[in-house]
């Protein structure tokens, strides 16, 4: 039986389960007997006064095991404080029911478990409130003027998070500047919309005294802490199991209230309690994310080399900071992502997190990576107009090309292929034939072209360090993996993450198998189980590979000495002669010499008839931790062909081409799909997805009806092709974001080309970029 | 259905109402089930008219042979009525009587003054499609009555029809359709998407102008656009 190899473009291992329909979601999990099912009362009130919840015609209803409130839990449920007293953070509470006020539109009530759960959804109904409709504030504008209405009585201008910095001598350096553009970039709100929206269950065994908890979440670590420091109880009692998952894109990397309360209630009632979120109540309740604006001046000489940025940038977090990411996620990445790939050493930013009476915000893919970079980029290519210099020319120009670079955050960028990856996409493309194209089209076209251009870093895998010096307390930062070598020769690895369909069990199979010399069929990984698995962070942020692949190799390296030195007893060699390959140990030139995996395992385990020698322990495991010093910079290269129909505005992408560094890949095939998907959430972001709400709070993007997501038709050919530094060649860095990241700009910058000509008077300064904003646009106005 | 009163719906294919109550906006007290009801299923040429009966699903019309040679606007526009899974289910009176405003068949009716057969215990009444569509998701259906058939006029040869739609995705949702029929000087043309219900548009037919009409609110002002489009293709192809 043939090893696989770090490299390969193995098939997915848990595609078997997962297309013939035996994996197990959240749904189907079975919890045990008596299951009851969960349906929560949310808030129809953006913000309102709660006078009275009466739960007496919900309780007597037809199957109702229990109606809870805010009083039946405030003993037993400590409120949620998601940020830690820090500079430039100001703390702020979450009750996981609402008391006397609630906060947004899905703001939670009252709980109701009954039998089943369309019993339970009937007596949701039946829960009877009294609120007194207060003002709301859903924009920033709004939210931030001197009289604004407060979301926290405590936080008088409802900004909850500020950070600035300014390099030295930054005033008079941006003063002097030859040239100097301003512009203001302001971006929706979008939602993850993951194909199976989010759910939780629970079960108490009052005999062990353990709490099971089964979450559809990409942080089971996470939550297992959450819950005990929320419901007082010891992280050993508690066992956190998370089944498949059917995407979570950053969503489920938030620890929810509902977990919270499905596990007190399942403690309260001692029976298995289940609750499964449907799509509605996905738009009404899961973590939304984006929502910037952006003020932004950049400085440069007249040769288009940039000297300088000023930046102002306000992020909308909803009502409530989120677990464990708190307000700053997305308010301290924008400006920590600005700089990009770009040599850019004078720079000056202001940021803020502001409250407002809409959902809790949280991560989603890229982060705030795709609009940071749509601001920054969308600036070079009216730099390249303003002075009529090609916008690939422009980047040429600015470019990180010398490495190590520290660029003026004080990041360091090891090792990089800017330069050349851009190089490489510019004829993919055919750059030189597009531009000829849209110099050649006669004015009497029906349709426009345009091209875009991005060029990106993606900060991956962030160690324990990075996130402390965010603040983000409550980010452990590193992951784990143990890999044991059972006396059968088969081989289980546990890894500290959870696996959401990107394909985590290939490519930590390849790893063991290539270290090992398993065949793929003997390996056996085990994830989202928090009493088999080591302690860890999660899967988000690009750090599957990046940090769990590294703490998973070292493990198996461990293991590999150990098996090389019994091996080596075996076969009378010495162990550094020994290499592992398709399920045996080899003697080095001598290929007939050698012994299986399971040979080798049962002197380790003593059930044959050798023993380990002298000093050397039984047993073939090996635990390890891995913290990367800083963050992995990984990088990418989008160029976007479109068709603009100037009638209709509708936009069509004919070509696009994409060249990355992620390093070293484990599984080329997978990175494919993670830039392809990522793509395709970009092309959604830029031409449909808005979350919407009235100017009292109501959202009106509640159903796949109102709010757009591109389908399959909607997806061009895409031509990816990966590049790496010489260095970069050892290196795992992430990828799960830098699709995403580029896409937002590269889609974008071309819609900007092709308006370029037909209405030089408009911006491209805002998202999304929908048909009929894009038409509003041909014609001249109106603007953000 | 007469014992239930109100409360009552009859279901048809099921591929609009149940979603509706799955989402817990419809809430029948009682569902009276069309599936066995053959008779109710049938495609017949009556003469210069085509009759289609109410349960006859939209696949089995949409490959009809009568259809494709008397209707064919009617294979078009079922061509773009939602994915193939759903049109097996779905029927040609349901997407009438559910009378959703961006609908293919509702614009298709009113384009060809189709005429609409409701049945009540022991009375039956026609309607024209314009009288029929009263506003988005409301008809003249009376309590206790049933959309029984729903009778086109037969193209002649010499007719041209032609449908077209528009909107995000392509087999997703229509922000705009636009059908059209031609027969020497008799022009018929209906839009949707502009207003709460199919609109003919008499003033086009005349070719008196080339404006659909007036949106009737901000969310038609993207759809009026796509309209205006969407009716040159139209009288190109009908070539008038």
């Amino acid at each position: 039986m043939k090893s696989a190899r770090i490299g390969d473009p193995v098939l997915r291992v848990e595609d078997e389960r997962l297309l013939r329909g035996t994996a197990a979601f959240l749904d189907d999990v079975d919890c045990g007997q008596g299951s009851a099912h969960v349906a929560f009362v949310r808030s129809p009130h953006a913000h309102a006064h709660v006078r009275s919840i009466d739960t007496t015609h919900a309780a007597g209803a037809k199957g109702v095991i229990a109606v809870f409130v805010a009083a039946d839990f405030a003993a037993e449920i400590k409120p949620i404080a998601a940020d830690f007293a820090a500079p430039g953070f100001k703390v702020t509470e979450r009750l996981v029911l609402a008391m006397d006020r609630v906060r947004f539109v899905g703001d939670t009530l009252a709980m109701v478990v009954a039998s089943d759960p369309y019993l339970a959804a009937d007596a949701a109904e039946l829960v009877e409130f009294d609120l007194e409709p207060l003002p709301a504030v859903t924009d920033t504008v709004a939210a931030l003027a001197s009289s604004a209405q407060r979301v926290h009585e405590s936080i008088p201008d409802n900004v909850v998070f500020e950070g600035a910095f300014e390099s030295p001598g930054f005033a008079a350096i941006h003063a002097a500047a030859e040239h100097r553009l301003s512009e203001r970039f302001v971006a929706s709100r979008v939602s993850a919309v993951s194909m199976e929206p989010r759910g939780c269950a629970a079960r108490f065994d009052a005999g062990t005294g353990v709490l099971t908890i089964w979450s559809s979440t990409q942080v089971p670590h996470m939550v297992q802490t959450s819950v005990a420091e929320h419901l007082g109880m010891r992280e050993s009692d508690i066992r956190v199991l998370v089944p498949e998952v059917g995407g979570g894109f950053g969503m489920k990397a938030n620890v929810y209230p509902e977990e919270l309360l499905v596990a007190a209630a399942a403690r309260r009632l001692g029976v298995p309690v289940k609750w499964v979120q449907d799509r509605y109540d996905d738009f009404l309740t899961s973590a939304q994310a984006r929502d910037h604006t952006y003020e932004v001046e950049v400085g440069f000489t007249r040769d288009g080399v940039l000297v300088s940025a000023l930046a102002d940038v306000v992020v909308n977090i909803g009502a409530y900071a989120s677990l464990p990411f708190g307000s700053s996620l997305e308010a301290n990445g924008a400006p920590r992502n600005l700089p990009g790939p770009y040599k850019l050493r004078n720079f000056k930013y202001r940021t803020r997190a502001v409250t407002t009476h809409t959902c809790p915000t949280g991560a989603y893919r890229g982060v705030s990576g795709p609009l940071v970079f749509f601001v920054m980029e969308g600036m070079l290519d009216r730099i390249a107009r303003q002075l009529q210099i090609d916008p690939a020319e422009i980047r040429r120009r600015n470019l990180v090309t010398d490495f190590p670079y520290v660029n003026v955050l004080g990041l360091q960028y090891e090792e990089g292929c800017f330069l050349p990856a851009l190089e490489r996409a510019l004829v993919m493309v055919d750059y030189s034939g597009l531009r000829k194209r849209q110099k050649d089209q006669p004015k009497s076209d029906a349709r426009s072209y345009g091209v875009g251009i991005a060029v990106v870093t993606e900060q991956t895998g962030m160690g324990a360090s990075r996130y402390k010096a965010r603040g983000l307390f409550r980010v452990p930062g590193f992951e784990s993996a143990s890999v044991r070598v059972e006396s059968d020769g088969t081989v289980t690895a546990c890894i500290s993450q959870a696996a959401q369909g990107q394909g985590h069990a290939t490519v930590f199979t390849q790893i063991v198998s290539d270290y090992l010399g398993a065949p793929p069929e003997q390996i056996r990984i085990v994830e989202g189980d928090t009493a088999r698995t080591p302690f860890g962070t999660g899967t988000f942020a690009s750090r599957g590979m990046a940090i769990a692949g590294n703490a998973l190799c070292g493990a198996a390296k461990n293991v590999r000495e150990k098996m090389a030195r019994i091996a080596s007893a075996i076969l009378e060699c010495d162990a550094g002669d020994v290499e592992f390959r398709d399920g045996h140990a080899h003697v080095v030139g001598v290929p007939a010499m050698r012994a299986s995996l399971r040979d080798i395992a049962s002197v380790a385990y003593s059930v044959g008839q050798q023993q380990p020698r002298p000093r050397e322990s039984h047993g073939l495991e090996s635990l390890e931790y891995y913290d990367p010093p800083s963050v992995v910079v990984g990088s990418t290269v989008h160029i976007a062909s479109i068709e603009l129909e100037r009638r209709t505005g509708k936009v069509r992408i004919d070509r696009y081409a994409v060249v990355h560094d992620c390093g070293r890949m484990i599984n080329p095939t997978l990175v494919d799909g993670q830039i392809q998907g990522a793509i395709v959430q970009g092309l959604g972001e830029v031409l449909m997805e808005k979350i919407l709400y009235d100017d009292q709070g109501q959202p009106l993007t509640i159903s796949l009806m109102e709010y757009q997501l591109p389908r399959c038709a909607d997806v061009m050919p895409m031509s990816i092709e990966p590049m790496h530094s010489e260095a970069g060649a050892h290196v795992f860095k992430g990828v799960g974001e830098s699709g995403i990241m580029a896409a937002v700009p590269a889609i974008a910058n071309a819609i900007a080309d092709a308006l370029a000509d037909l209405s030089p008077e408009v911006s491209v300064n805002q998202l999304p970029l929908t048909a009929s904003v894009v038409l509003d646009l041909v014609r001249g106005g109106p603007q953000c | 259905m007469a014992e239930a009163g109100d409360d009552a719906r009859f279901l048809a294919g099921g591929q609009s109402l149940v979603p509706m109550m799955n989402f817990r906006v419809a809430r029948p007290r009682t569902l009276v089930d069309l599936g066995g009801c053959d008779d109710l299923a049938f495609v017949r040429r009556d003469g210069d008219r085509l009759r289609i009966g109410a349960m006859t699903r939209q696949t089995d019309v949409e490959s009809n042979e009568l259809v494709r040679e008397f209707c064919p606007m009617l294979c078009q526009a079922l061509a773009h009525a939602g994915p193939l899974t759903v049109r097996n289910r779905a029927t040609v009176g349901g997407s009438m009587a559910n009378a959703y405003p961006l609908a293919q068949l509702p614009c298709v009716a009113v384009c060809l003054g189709a005429e609409m057969v409701l049945q009540r215990p022991g009375g039956i009444r026609s309607l024209c499609a314009d009288d029929f569509f009263v506003t988005a998701m409301v008809t003249s259906i009376e309590s206790g009555e049933l959309l029984r058939e729903i009778v086109f006029p037969c193209a002649s040869p010499r007719t041209r029809q032609a449908f077209k739609e528009s909107g995000n995705h392509a087999g997703g949702t229509a922000l705009a359709i636009v059908c059209g029929c031609a027969d020497g000087t008799d022009v018929r043309i209906a839009v949707s998407g502009v207003d709460s219900k199919p609109l003919r548009l008499r003033h086009v037919e005349e070719l008196r102008s080339r404006e659909p009409v007036a949106p009737a609110n901000q969310h038609a002002r993207y759809a009026k656009e796509l309209a205006l489009v969407l009716l040159d293709d139209v009288m190109k192809q009908l070539g008038t």
